[in-house]
């Protein structure tokens, strides 16, 4: 379905003015005091996207299906191409993996004097800390986007980023069956990791993730990373749920 | 090798990357909702969008410039008819049309019936005052800069706030000429 378009350069040049305009003019001192309004913006976004994109269809039978669709249909909307890979620990944490950001891929970030001596790809801690700090608060769009429409499924969670080498990136999103019966939004910040990123399979080995060449985009290997970096809301103290009964393999 | 010859808009606009313009709108919508909500006066959130079109006009000149392959424009008619075609087909996916012009040919009106930025978006009664499309004098503004106008550009008419069309009033203050950062003569 082609409705109307507009230049790719305008949802772009509009992203990174916005990013922009929080991070360096409004709370420049206090970048903590940015994100969560970029995370805010793209939050608004997500909910009125998969509302429109869901219009037609029945709703969802349960919470794999609406990640499902996230990594697959609405990805599809906002990025041209399906997430690449989809992992799950079956406890509420999913990895969205995708391969090749498109909002990432045009961000050039001024190059640092230390970055060139490194022929391995390792950078220096300070520059791959500004190269992250940068592409982290432009990555806090995208997660709103995906945590609006997540809520919008009926699926309260949260969903953040991680820069692992650029233009390389993760996002990370937590997930979470019952939502508390009261009236304010309270979640948990569990870990949906969506590691992205265009890998330089020459230089640098991958990290302790097993890729397996099955042929579908979406396996069920999860590495065990979620454990540690559960963190509780602040609202509540975490207490165990687990998926039901689900089956270990995520096909398509 | 002879120049390229200039591309119409539509050419142009059918030649790059384009997305949904609803991801468009919902982001500057989201984009303008925020700004209200963390910057509270309508003035300062018209301001902001001016300075945020200008940061964006000043760069976008460039892929303007390098995609259209228009050739300098002669004067200021023609260079306010290159924006109302070709600028605002290639970005927008829309046209303007250029109209009142003044005596001196320095100043004139764009007229914007269809605009994407403004799909299924209305104004709530708090908003008095706030020039949604804000975004768009700054880009012209900072576009032009770059290719050596400086120009005064403000809203005559704006669909939210009740009018029939988007008119964006463009005034030519001043052409600075480039200057050189080294001597040309020896």
């Amino acid at each position: 379905m082609v409705g109307r378009e507009v230049a790719e350069s305008c949802i772009d040049s509009v992203i990174t003015e916005m990013v922009s305009a929080y991070c360096n003019r409004f709370y420049s001192a206090k970048p903590e005091l940015a994100s969560p309004r970029i995370e805010a913006i793209g939050f608004q976004v997500g909910l009125q996207l998969s509302e429109r994109y869901t219009m037609e269809r029945p709703r969802f039978t349960d919470h794999l299906e609406a990640i499902k669709f996230i990594c697959k249909d609405f990805w599809s909307e906002l990025f041209k191409k399906q997430i690449d890979n989809l992992k799950t620990n079956h406890r509420g944490t999913f990895v969205l993996q995708d391969n090749h950001f498109r909002w990432l891929t045009r961000m050039s970030i001024e190059p640092s004097k230390n970055s060139s001596d490194h022929p391995s790809g390792n950078t220096t801690t300070t520059t791959k800390t500004k190269e992250s700090q940068a592409a982290e608060m432009h990555l806090c769009f995208p997660c709103g986007i995906i945590r609006g429409a997540l809520t919008n499924l009926g699926i309260p969670c949260a969903v953040s980023a991680e820069v692992s080498n650029l233009p390389a990136y993760s996002l990370k999103s937590g997930e979470h069956e019952q939502r508390p019966p009261c009236g304010v939004q309270e979640f948990w910040a569990g870990t949906i990791e969506v590691e992205a990123g265009v890998w330089d399979l020459g230089e640098r080995a991958m990290k302790d993730k097993t890729k397996k060449d099955t042929g579908s985009p979406f396996s069920s290997s999860y590495n065990g990373r979620a454990n540690s970096t559960f963190q509780k809301s602040k609202f509540r103290e975490p207490y165990p749920f687990s998926y039901e009964n689900k089956p270990s393999e995520i096909t398509n | 090798m002879a120049p390229l010859a200039p591309r119409s808009g539509d050419a142009v606009f059918a030649n790059v990357e384009r997305v949904n313009a609803e991801l468009f709108t919902l982001t500057y919508g989201a984009i303008v909702r925020q700004l209200l909500t963390d910057l509270e006066e309508v003035d300062e959130v018209n301001k902001q969008l001016d300075l945020m079109g200008y940061n964006i006009g000043i760069r976008l000149v460039d892929e303007f410039l390098a995609k259209s392959n228009v050739s300098r424009c002669v004067n200021f008619k023609e260079t306010a008819e290159v924006i109302a075609k070709v600028g605002f087909k290639m970005f927008l996916g829309v046209t303007a049309s250029v109209t009142n012009w003044d005596v001196d040919g320095t100043s004139c009106s764009l007229i914007l019936e269809d605009n994407p930025l403004v799909d299924f978006v209305e104004l709530p009664d708090t908003c008095q005052g706030l020039y949604y499309c804000n975004i768009l004098s700054g880009v012209i503004r900072g576009a032009l800069e770059m290719v050596s106008m400086k120009t005064e550009v403000t809203w005559l008419r704006d669909m939210l706030r009740g009018d029939d069309a988007y008119e964006l009033r463009l005034k030519l203050l001043k052409q600075v000429p480039e200057e050189y950062p080294y001597k040309d003569d020896e």
